[in-house]
């Protein structure tokens, strides 16, 4: 402390006999820790001076946010499969809503069900529902392949593999599909009157 | 392979906010070695070639969670990623999808550090037992049933491939999901309904649509897709309770 408040009062002293004369940058550097204006301003050591960002300002820096693209789910073939999924769900409405038609038509009488067989039947009509049962299938297996994730099973401490989970809900799906089919040839009797073309 | 191979090109996304108002890529030419990682041609780059480049790293292997980033599109750990299996390149390196970036590789991860507390990753008791009370035991299937999810290592990662979270950043994310079953699936917590309070609100589970790809990603196996899923299994049964028996949770 003292020998701060000696070095503040020699101060005006070297200044006023060194008036006539600039002192050199080098001892105004020793002095007082200042530091010269231009070193600061460069900041790196050599560094060359650098074109500064006008719109930076250095204490509240602006920070990069990457804009997610509409097509993010082109980036991998997991992402594409995903959206496919989801999208193919869409045909899972389309046939519950065609089934529920289907219905009203036999509602309406003999008259309106033809109608509607005429037009299950058009080519264009049949491929489109190719291509529908296509769909239907992709998110059915799709969607049941995501089973062993959801579920975990643990039979005596043990959990219980997602293979064993796996196929079990795929032969359980194959199982209802074949009584469905099953009990529908039964129901129809003879398979000359059925109902599709 | 053959051997020709001696060095090999890195696009590295720069972005200098004090001197470029946009990032842009830099291309550096690094020397091919046979047991390098991506982190060792990024630190050669750093040492040798440019040490203004900014990236996060520590331990070298796999634990710290630090050095997660795109390689060639990507969300990885450049300390687990061989450049053999990169080559012949370019490698491009983008820092994590889904965080504002600072400064070139680094992202601000702050988003996650505030959303983890909020899912109480500790172990709540109902009641605090004095310490003469002795341990609280677990068996070896007790300690199976949440083991799994206790080996994230918050790198990241499974918030850079989840597109729900770069789209909706209010989404709470894989790892902390991960993380609260963590805990929900230890025998010695009894937090589960605070939990829930978090987990199936607004912005919890029910924003996943169950994309898979976190899962993909997790250098640990965690497997935070499964965490989420099977959590709205609970979250589900756990509403149909509540119908049957009113009154009991609110």
């Amino acid at each position: 402390m003292r020998s701060r408040e000696e070095g503040a009062a020699t101060g005006p002293d070297r200044a006023t006999t060194g008036s006539d004369r600039a002192p050199p940058p080098a001892e105004a550097g020793t002095r007082g820790g200042e530091i010269p204006q231009e070193l600061h301003a460069m900041g790196d050591r050599g560094a060359p001076p650098v074109q500064e960002n006008p719109r930076h300002t250095r204490y509240h820096p602006k920070w990069h946010r990457q804009p997610t693209p509409l097509t993010w789910w082109t980036r991998n073939r997991r992402y594409r499969a995903f959206i496919l999924r989801e999208l193919t769900s869409v045909a899972v409405l389309y046939a519950a809503v065609l089934l529920l038609i289907h219905l009203l038509a036999l509602d309406r009488g003999p008259e309106s069900h033809a109608a509607f067989q005429a037009w299950l039947a058009r080519p264009g009509v049949v491929a489109f529902h190719l291509f529908v049962l296509a769909a239907l299938l992709y998110h059915t297996v799709t969607w049941l392949n995501l089973a062993p994730q959801a579920i975990a099973l643990r039979i005596r401490g043990r959990r219980v593999p997602s293979r064993i989970v796996l196929l079990a809900h795929h032969f359980a799906w194959l199982a209802l599909s074949a009584i469905i089919v099953a009990g529908l040839l039964f129901a129809l009797g003879d398979p000359g009157e059925a109902p599709w073309p | 392979m053959e051997n020709a191979v001696d060095t090999v090109t890195l696009k590295v996304f720069r972005y200098r906010p004090e001197t470029a108002p946009e990032p842009e890529y830099e291309t550096f030419e690094v020397p091919y070695q046979e047991d390098w990682m991506v982190l060792d041609a990024l630190n050669h780059v750093k040492d040798e070639m440019d040490g203004s480049l900014s990236y996060r790293w520590s331990c070298r292997m796999g634990v710290c969670g630090s050095c997660g980033m795109t390689v060639n599109g990507e969300p990885v750990l450049t300390c687990a990623t061989y450049i053999e299996d990169l080559l012949p390149g370019p490698i491009r390196i983008d820092p994590l999808r889904g965080f504002p970036v600072i400064r070139d590789l680094v992202g601000d991860l702050g988003d996650f550090m505030a959303k983890l507390p909020r899912v109480k990753p500790w172990i709540i008791r109902k009641e605090e037992e004095p310490l003469d009370a002795g341990e609280t035991l677990q068996t070896p299937e007790e300690v199976g049933a949440f083991r799994q999810y206790s080996m994230c290592i918050n790198c990241m990662l499974c918030y850079a491939a989840c597109p729900i979270y770069e789209m909706e950043p209010d989404f709470i994310g894989p790892a902390a999901i991960a993380l609260a079953q963590r805990y929900n699936l230890d025998s010695r917590d009894h937090g589960a309904d605070e939990r829930m309070d978090v987990l199936s609100r607004k912005h919890g589970v029910w924003d996943c649509t169950f994309v898979g790809e976190c899962s993909v990603v997790c250098p640990k196996d965690v497997d935070p897709a499964g965490a989420i899923q099977r959590y709205k299994v609970t979250a589900t049964m756990d509403w149909f309770r509540s119908l049957l028996r009113p009154g009991r949770s609110g």
